[in-house]
């Protein structure tokens, strides 16, 4: 018997896409996540801008996560030019992240994904039963909305951050009014994980190859190694060295791969088992409690881990707030050079990557930007693949329910990666 | 607290989908006005939170009328209901489905009354262009296309019309810092 699953419009996700899966018996002969907004060509309308005009122009592929790409651009920039920041600025730096985290975070578990686990099929719906709980993640939000607002000028498309370090260095005063709410968000994020962990939790495992920044005994946000749990270990240089994106006819997105194993899982779950060991007393014995202790192989399991990664930006938020003290210069000075920039930072759905070639007047003549959600395209739909037997053996709604909540897992950011879902189904 | 709030909705590089960016930015040139506040959203979630504690709230924001590009439709309650209903969103949360929520979660903070404007595009064509210089709202009239220019002034006269009946005073004795 043949079957086909076709979802016209993915709900719950970040922009345009599609899925369409072909089956033969129980086992899915294609599977086609099809990403159709229009190609963007931000790497093509970057040359012969400034390089110093990246984390500004970069920030708008994403009302989202903004911040990670101005993180990833001044990284790559930096690192072309030579520039170490000092402790205090990539401290401001991992703040402003915490920030993004925070929201794009709460957002995909409260509003996103948990509705899918409540058996919900909106936001709404979950809101009618658990609006208390819906309300708390508003508010938890609306704390990381605080930190990008004081740190970033503004909520959307934060506009302080250049390369060298910031316009202008916020007061002791300006972050200290933050704390009280932060450390309410992480008391609350607590006792909502308890919550959370009880909810039924779909079953999947696979044999994933993890990839994930590591840095310096602190939890990845901007840090210069990569690493996975099948021994890769480079330098961010390296990356197009071990990665390659490839285009497939079914999407306007690339597939990156890495070129020995093939597809690979960036993002939470990647952090959290790479990087357990630095996660924060409060975000790691929360998780103990939960029973969630590397390695996770289960991507439903994203939701739990989202909340982890909520309850360690917070904590970490509260720590640099309390410890900071503003220095005299709020950025470096710029000393344009001719030369290639790599910079990799940790937004919330996964690696971000970005190198570019620039002149001595830092002109840019060739970039490259790799979003998280390129890198674990080729993994979503081995998921979807793995899910086959449980997909054919379910009524058209459940099978769509639960293929779309499988894409969930990732938090898809399509209109970074068109660089998303229509669900077909065909049976053979 | 500000009475009235003017929320446009969309991505400044992505073509006619800001248009809802362009109406506050138009309506910025046309300002201040007292007791009115103007904001400008990327991310629909942050609607649920500016919906609230004010008299009147404007959303702004691009709809799919591909037959009726630069149409610019007020959308009724029932209508918003069954938008918000829909399950096929392919966003996030869509702007029907935050007023709903917030109806849902704050009813007693949200907006009297809350009036959404909806100015016709065609998604099919939509083009994400590079700002001519810097970045940002300044860029965003001068990316639309014809048809959705003309959409935004009218959609700017239509809330202009309401703001001058709620503050007739003229633009001169409107102090600067409202």
């Amino acid at each position: 018997m043949s079957k086909v699953i076709q979802v016209d419009y993915l709900a719950r996700v970040e922009g345009e896409g599609a899925l369409r899966m072909t089956f033969d018996g129980n086992r899915a002969e294609r599977v086609e996540l099809n990403i159709f907004e229009p190609p963007r060509f931000f790497e093509g309308f970057l040359r012969g801008r400034s390089a110093l005009e990246t984390p500004d122009l970069t920030a708008r592929i994403c009302g989202i996560c903004p911040v990670a790409y101005q993180m990833s651009a001044c990284s790559a920039v930096e690192n072309g030019l030579g520039m170490q920041l000092p402790a205090a600025l990539r401290d401001l730096r991992r703040l402003l992240y915490c920030g993004e985290w925070i929201e794009s975070h709460v957002l995909h578990v409260f509003m996103l994904h948990l509705p899918d686990f409540l058996g919900k099929q909106s936001a709404l719906e979950a809101a009618k039963e658990h609006g208390d709980r819906i309300r708390l993640g508003l508010r938890v939000k609306k704390a990381g909305n605080a930190i990008v607002r004081v740190l970033g000028g503004r909520e959307i498309h934060p506009i302080n951050v250049r390369i060298g370090g910031f316009y202008k260095l916020p007061t002791r005063a300006e972050l200290r009014t933050l704390l009280p709410e932060l450390e309410w968000a992480k008391q609350a994020m607590l006792e909502a994980l308890e919550w959370l962990a009880s909810l039924p939790c779909p079953q999947l495992e696979r044999d994933y190859e993890f990839v994930a920044l590591r840095g310096d005994g602190r939890y990845p946000f901007c840090e210069e190694r990569l690493i996975s749990n099948k021994g890769l270990d480079i330098s961010v240089a390296e990356y197009e060295l071990h990665f390659e994106e490839t285009h497939v006819a079914h999407s306007t997105a690339l597939h990156s791969q890495l070129r020995a194993r093939g597809s690979y899982v960036c993002g939470p779950l990647a952090r959290f088992n790479l990087n357990f060991d630095v996660l924060c007393e409060a975000a790691r014995s929360a998780a103990e409690r939960i029973g969630l202790i590397p390695p996770v192989n289960n991507p439903f399991k994203g939701l739990l881990v989202r909340s982890i990664e909520v309850i360690q930006t917070l904590d970490e938020a509260v720590r640099i707030i309390e410890h900071y003290e503003p220095i005299a210069q709020a950025a470096l000075e710029v000393v344009p050079r001719a030369a290639t920039g790599y910079g990799c930072t940790e937004a919330p759905r996964g690696a971000l990557y970005h190198r570019y070639r620039f002149d001595d007047e830092a002109a840019i003549s060739e970039a490259k930007i790799v979003p998280p959600t390129s890198q674990n395209q080729s993994s979503i739909e081995d998921d979807l693949r793995a899910l086959a037997p449980r997909l054919v053996d379910l009524d058209d709604a459940g099978a769509t329910w639960l293929a779309e909540q499988a894409i969930r897992n990732y938090d898809p950011c399509i209109s970074c990666s068109t660089h998303f879902l229509k669900m077909e189904r065909i049976r053979r | 607290m500000s009475r009235t709030r003017v929320i446009g909705l969309g991505q400044a590089l992505a073509g006619d989908d800001s248009v809802g960016l362009a109406v506050i930015e138009e309506l910025r040139e046309r300002g201040p006005f007292a007791e009115v506040e103007l904001v400008c959203l990327t991310d629909v979630s942050a609607l649920l939170e500016q919906l609230c504690d004010v008299d009147t709230a404007w959303v702004v924001d691009a709809v799919d009328l591909r037959e009726r590009v630069g149409e610019v439709v007020e959308l009724g309650l029932s209508e918003l209901d069954a938008r918000a209903s829909c399950s096929a969103s392919s966003h996030g949360l869509d702007a029907a489905q935050a007023i709903a929520l917030c109806r849902e979660l704050f009813p007693t903070r949200i907006a009297k009354r809350v009036r959404v404007l909806g100015i016709g595009i065609d998604v099919s064509l939509l083009a994400l262009r590079a700002p001519a210089s810097g970045n940002g709202a300044a860029a965003n009239s001068r990316s639309l296309s014809p048809r959705v220019a003309r959409g935004a002034e009218h959609a700017r006269e239509l809330i202009l019309d309401t703001l001058v009946s709620v503050n007739p005073q003229p633009q001169s004795e409107i102090p600067s810092h409202a």
